[in-house]
Order: C-alpha cells, then sequence, then structure tokens
C-alpha cells in the first residue's frame, strides 16, 4: 500500500499546481486547466477508445515480433562468436538513426496501413530486449558451465538448462523498458501519417487548437503504457519467481 | 574398480606466458578408498581434480576409469531456481536417462544427506552445511563410484565443518565410493582419509604418498602431521 501512496502524492501535487498555474495564467484554450481535460477525456471518450484500439493493436503486435526477433538473435549471437561479433554493431547503429527520420520513409515505403508503424514499434522496442538477452545469456560463470558440461550436457542443453533460466531476470527487465516504450513507439508513428490511432487524433486536435484532447491523449497515452508495464510485471513474478 | 592416472600434465596460457600446473602425476584411487590430496593454494589440486573430471583432456599422459566420477566443485554451483530434488537428478535429465528413478533415488536418500523433509526446498533456503550437502547428494546421484570434492567444507565456519567431517565419513562409509578429497588443511586430510597424497607447489607433482593406518593413535597422528607439515 505504501508504494502506492507516495507516487499517488506526487502526481497530486502536480495537477495542484497545474490548476492553480492554469487560473493564473487565465486563458484556458492555451493552458487548459486539469479539470477541463478530465471534462473531455470523458466526452471524448468513444473517439479515444476508438483510436485507442488502433495503437494498441500495433503496439502488441510490434512488441511480440521484437520479442521474438530479439531473443532469436540474442541466443544466436550468444551461440556462435562470429554472429556476435557481425552483428553487434549493427544492433548499436540500429540505435542511433533517429526513429523520427526513420519513420516517414517507413511511410513512404509501406503506406498509410498498420505496418509502418509495427515497424517503428519493433525498431524501439527490438533494442532493449535483445541487449539484456545478450547479457543474461553471457552470465553464466565459466566454472558453472564447465561442471554441467562435465555431466556431458551439450552446448543445447546447457542453454536451455542453464543459461536460459539465469537470462530469464535480464529478458523480463528488458521486456519491461519496451513495453513502456511500445506505445509512444506506434504514436510517433501515427503521428507521421495514418488512418486510425491516438497519433492522428494528437495531430488533428493540435490543429484544431483543442488542447484538453490534445492532453487527454496524452493522459491516455500514459495509462495504456502504465497497464502494458503492469502486466509484464504480472508475467515476471509467474514465470521468474528467482528475480 | 579404480581410477587410474599415469604421467599426466597440463599447462595453462596465463598472460601470455605458458605455466605449467600439473607435472607428472601419477596415482590411483580404488573404490571404497578414501584419499586425499595436500598442497599449498595454487598448487594445481584443483586443476587435477578438474583434469579427472573430464574438464579438459591433459596434454599428455592417461587417465583410465573403471567407474562414473563426478566433481564437487568448491563452489556448490546448484541452480537457484531448481529444488533439491531436481538439482540432484540434473545429471539424469542431461545423460536422457530415467528421471523420474533418479528423483526417487534422490528423494530415499534425503535422510541419509541430513535432508529430510527439504527435498523441495530451493538452494537458497538452506544452510552452507546443507547447500553443501545437496549438491554432495547430486554427486552421488550423478556418480555413485568415484566422487572428487574441491574443498567442500573452505567455506563454512569451523563448527559446521567439524560436524560435516563426521558425516562425510559416515556417508562415504555406508555408500564406499572412492573419496578424491582436496584441501590444504592438513588436520582435515589426515582426519579423514587412508591415504595422503603430499602435492609439490607449482607446478603440481606428487612428492609424498602415505598411508594413515585404521587404529592410528593421537601421537602418531601427530608425527604424521609433522611429516606432511615438513614435506610442503
Amino acid at each position: 500500500m505504501r508504494n502506492i501512496i507516495y507516487p499517488t502524492i506526487g502526481i497530486l501535487i502536480l495537477l495542484l499546481i497545474w490548476q492553480l498555474l492554469a487560473a493564473a495564467i487565465g486563458m484556458a484554450w492555451l493552458l487548459p486547466p486539469p479539470s477541463s481535460v478530465v471534462v473531455s477525456l470523458i466526452d471524448n471518450a468513444p473517439l479515444l477508445a476508438h483510436h485507442s484500439l488502433y495503437t494498441v493493436a500495433e503496439a502488441l503486435i510490434g512488441l511480440l515480433a521484437a520479442t521474438v526477433l530479439a531473443c532469436l538473435i540474442a541466443v544466436v549471437m550468444s551461440l556462435i562468436p562470429l554472429v556476435r561479433k557481425i552483428c553487434y554493431p549493427l544492433l548499436l547503429i540500429s540505435q542511433m538513426i533517429p526513429i523520427i527520420v526513420l519513420a516517414p520513409l517507413f511511410l513512404i515505403w509501406f503506406g498509410y496501413g498498420m505496418l509502418p508503424k509495427i515497424l517503428v514499434v519493433v525498431l524501439i522496442c527490438f533494442f532493449p530486449i535483445a541487449i539484456n538477452m545478450i547479457v543474461g545469456l553471457s552470465a553464466a560463470d565459466e566454472q558453472m558451465l564447465l561442471f554441467y558440461r562435465s555431466l556431458g550436457a551439450s552446448r543445447g542443453q546447457l542453454l536451455r538448462l542453464i543459461r536460459l533460466p539465469l537470462a530469464l531476470p535480464y529478458f523480463f527487465s528488458g521486456l519491461r523498458i519496451a513495453a513502456a516504450y511500445s506505445i509512444m513507439g506506434a504514436v510517433i508513428g501515427e503521428w507521421l501519417g495514418a488512418q486510425s490511432g491516438l497519433g492522428l487524433l494528437l495531430t488533428r486536435a493540435q490543429r484544431a487548437f483543442d488542447l484538453p484532447l490534445v492532453l487527454a491523449a496524452i493522459i491516455v497515452i500514459i495509462l495504456l503504457s502504465c497497464l502494458l508495464f503492469a502486466i509484464i510485471k504480472i508475467f515476471e513474478k509467474k514465470f521468474s519467481p528467482a528475480s | 574398480m579404480q581410477i587410474s592416472v599415469k604421467d599426466i600434465s597440463k599447462t595453462f596460457l596465463m598472460d601470455g606466458s605458458t605455466v605449467k600446473v600439473i607435472d607428472n602425476v601419477s596415482l590411483t584411487l580404488e573404490r571404497g578408498v578414501f584419499a586425499s590430496v595436500v598442497g599449498t593454494s595454487g598448487c594445481g589440486k584443483s586443476t587435477l581434480l578438474q583434469l579427472l573430471a573430464g574438464y579438459y583432456p591433459p596434454d599428455s599422459g592417461r587417465i583410465v576409469s573403471e567407474g562414473n566420477i563426478c566433481l564437487l566443485p568448491q563452489d556448490d554451483l546448484l541452480l537457484p531456481w531448481r529444488n533439491v530434488i531436481d538439482n540432484s537428478a540434473i545429471a539424469a535429465e542431461i545423460r536422457g536417462s530415467d528421471v523420474a528413478a533418479a528423483r526417487k533415488r534422490a528423494f530415499d536418500l534425503l535422510p541419509l544427506f541430513g535432508l529430510e523433509g527439504f527435498g523441495n526446498s530451493l538452494p537458497s533456503q538452506l544452510s552452507g552445511g546443507m547447500r553443501q550437502r545437496a549438491a554432495l547428494l547430486r554427486t552421488y546421484i550423478a556418480a555413485g563410484d568415484f566422487w572428487l570434492l574441491d574443498e567442500p567444507f573452505g567455506k563454512l565456519d569451523a563448527l559446521t565443518r567439524e560436524a560435516m567431517q563426521h558425516w562425510l565419513k559416515q556417508v562415504w562409509q555406508t555408500l564406499g565410493v572412492g573419496v578424491l578429497f582436496v584441501t590444504h588443511d592438513i588436520e582435515e586430510a589426515v582426519l579423514l582419509s587412508q591415504r595422503v597424497f603430499v602435492m609439490s607447489p607449482r607446478p603440481g607433482r606428487i612428492i609424498n604418498v602415505l598411508d594413515v593406518a585404521a587404529d592410528i593413535n593421537d601421537i602418531e597422528r601427530l608425527e604424521l602431521k609433522k611429516q606432511i607439515k615438513s614435506l610442503l
């Protein structure tokens, strides 16, 4: 209970400052107070829900694809040193390209559908999972591997019985970060051109100078990210009790 | 049934230079015998055990074993996410043999290993002495003929250590395995063993083999310890 109290206090203080600031400025169209954001949130609930559906779908598909891809590459890289040497720099480079620049290219190549958004999510989510998995897969110390090899374990058995279980806590910490980013990734993708999604709603609301709706959409994005984060945390408790 | 080691040597590459760790070591160990290897730290005792366990091959010489061998490493290397029974049965899992039978055997042996009622406990829930006994249970399920013990009590406090020494002697007598026990503690070696191999500082050679009589008295034991000390 105590770990809920303190964050709640922080959020309430922030809201209070915001409300006071908005009242002091007195121009609701420039800085709408939290109360009018809440009103907008309620009024536009069906609209927000409709667009959220697309964003969440893109985020989830992208997160899933990134997870599978990252785990596969991490396993191959840790089993074959040559692949590791070749792929590691590429992995880093993939993170140095500003996503915001890459997203319009995806739009040109893959159109206005869900695919380019999913690709942005994959690109953002892939890295934290892959890096954590690579570290996790090399967490087993030499003595441990030598010992279990002396019992007759093959490379595959060492991976399955020792290295993968040891990597599990690392995997989940990567997945948590990726999950928190995934919604944001989908929104960035939609921002630059989409048929549906919270990113599209945000751009439209912004052009219409509907600031309460902009802020309401941002709150929805935060809530969805938190929800995803919490779901991953539950999975982690279930499958990785050692961590 | 015995392990025979003939003229094995091992050289390692360390920081760009070669270091001879084991130099022409020969020994035999019969099943049912408790033998110790005594030497100063860094003399190659652990390497000798690792060679016997098959961690890596010797550069020259031969190791012939007529039975199963398993090493108990200095750190117990129990897998923290597996309970005592699952840790004990891991060798059967690796070798593709009957896992259910191995688990049953491990369960039946829990009382002898002082782990009755702890079969489902995780290693983190056990004391240092219990972890060591659980690791020894894994060793026995993996290999019923020869145990290679690498300073198994080195990290235990003095009281636990003494209790473990008596317990180990009892288990060895019950199970009749061959034990090669590595230690730098002369007292421990003389207390437990029937035979003591004395190893020189690096490069490790066996410089003497001493038999400990079963009916040794305190004065003779003191003499023997003095003799080993003078050799080191």
